[in-house]
């Protein structure tokens, strides 16, 4: 018996590690405020690029007065980041994002100590699937 | 591994009886393909969890998020489910089917979940670092090869990934040497952990297939690191007296002498000139003459020894 228990606990083990990894990124989520960040679009290099535009944050042209101190915890954030949209939109967003005439920016989930989460993508003040229904 | 024809002649020399011939014909089906159809086959399995991840990351518009996630889980909660239903019904056979499956559903799930919450993570190898360490349990929870078939590559392939920003090829190939040696070991005290095999054969692949890049990169501290490596493990291989693999050194051997044929021509010229061409030519015709020579020079000790 106790055997077949140690088989169920190593079978269900990898989906309860799914579970705790997915339930934090939720914590952490739920735990931050939101911040607007501004963002400039590169070239991506990637395995498995084609469905996600890929950019960089620019801190010159990003309002730090809405962080702690009015200081932008540029360290905090991870210098390039990904975007994920559905394939068929990826390329059109990823023009948009590049485009130097757009103002693209990225909404995060930020605290204080802990990971940003990229919440939305604004081009032009919109979210980005405002954009593409046009 | 034996030819049709050739088992032909022998029969028809009267050295094996027909019996024979069809005994070593159904051994030779029993026996695995050579060693390029081993990589293309650890190739394959790698491209089918690779697609699986991309398809579910990229191709499922039609459901908001947080659907997503409750088909995911949905999903990998039902594969662990039959996996152990059917192992308490007594289906082994079954179980381990589902356990092979709940291996690709958690490579999908990964990313899945990369997808949904936008994780950029910068660090490519990550989440295959994640995979393998979320589904090492299975390997203990399975008595059959499948999940090690799956998961071996998928490690190996990882520790390339990891060393390839890094120390890259002699690290690797310590690295796959060691595991090699962990999955000799285990293979031989610890025959039930079905691992063990799966890691002896797949490691040792790697450790070659990572050897050949290393010889065919033209250094000259990679020949001389790559030439201690062939001689060192020729003499482990005879000491263990495994002949097929010190034919496999052989033909490594031929590898170097070519790629130090190659440095050789590009630092002295040899290929800009007729004589040097000549030379080139002559050297060549010798490797290969050499090697074929020396490979039967060990079968002959092979069969001494035998």
């Amino acid at each position: 018996m106790l055997k077949k228990y140690g088989y169920a606990v190593l079978v269900f083990l990898p989906v309860m590690i799914m579970l705790a990894w997915v339930g934090t990124i939720e914590t952490e989520r739920n735990m931050g405020r939101e911040v607007v960040v501004r963002l400039q679009g590169y070239d991506p290099r990637d395995l498995l690029s084609g469905h996600y535009i890929s950019y960089q944050i620019n801190w010159d042209e990003t309002d730090c007065e809405q962080f702690e101190n009015g200081v932008c915890p540029r360290a905090a954030f991870e210098r390039r980041g990904r975007f994920y949209v559905p394939e068929d939109r990826a390329a059109a967003l990823d023009k948009a994002v590049r485009n130097t005439n757009n103002t693209a920016e990225m909404v995060f989930s930020y605290k204080r100590g802990f990971k940003p989460y990229a919440l939305k993508l604004l081009v032009n003040g919109e979210e980005w699937n405002a954009r593409a229904g046009r | 591994m034996f030819k049709a024809k050739q088992l032909d002649k022998l029969v028809k020399a009267g050295i094996i009886s027909g019996e024979q011939q069809k005994q070593i014909l159904a051994y030779d089906d029993g026996v695995g393909g050579g060693f390029v159809m081993r990589a293309l086959n650890l190739l394959g399995i790698f491209t089918v969890g690779i697609g699986v991840i991309s398809l579910v990351a990229s191709n499922w518009e039609l459901f908001s998020d947080n659907l997503k996630l409750i088909l995911m889980f949905a999903l990998l909660f039902g594969a662990a489910g039959m996996a152990v239903s059917n192992k308490l019904k007594g289906q082994d056979e079954r179980s381990e089917k589902w356990l092979v499956a709940l291996f690709l559903l958690v490579g999908a799930a990964i990313g899945l979940v990369i997808q949904v919450y936008h994780l950029s993570g910068n660090i490519y190898h990550l989440p295959f670092a994640f995979w393998w360490a979320a589904t090492l349990p299975l390997l203990f929870a399975a008595k059959k090869k499948y999940v090690a078939w799956f998961w071996v590559p998928l490690f190996l392939t990882w520790c390339a990934m990891y060393a390839g920003g890094r120390y890259w090829f002699e690290a690797l190939l310590a690295v796959y040497a060691a595991l090699y040696a962990g999955g000799w070991a285990l293979s031989k005290y610890k025959p039930d952990f079905a691992v063990g095999g799966v890691f002896k054969r797949d490691a040792f692949l790697a450790f070659y297939i990572v050897l050949a890049i290393y010889i065919l990169s033209y250094k000259f501290s990679h020949l001389v690191i790559s030439a201690l490596i062939l001689l060192v493990t020729s003499f482990i291989y005879q000491y263990f007296k495994e002949y097929r693999k010190v034919r496999l050194n052989v033909k490594f051997a031929g590898l170097w002498v070519f790629s130090l044929y190659i440095w050789l021509g590009d630092k002295i010229g040899l290929f800009s000139t007729g004589i040097g061409m000549i030379i080139s030519g002559v050297v060549l015709l010798a490797l290969v003459k050499g090697v074929s020579k020396w490979s039967k020079l060990i079968k002959k000790e092979e069969k001494k020894n035998a």
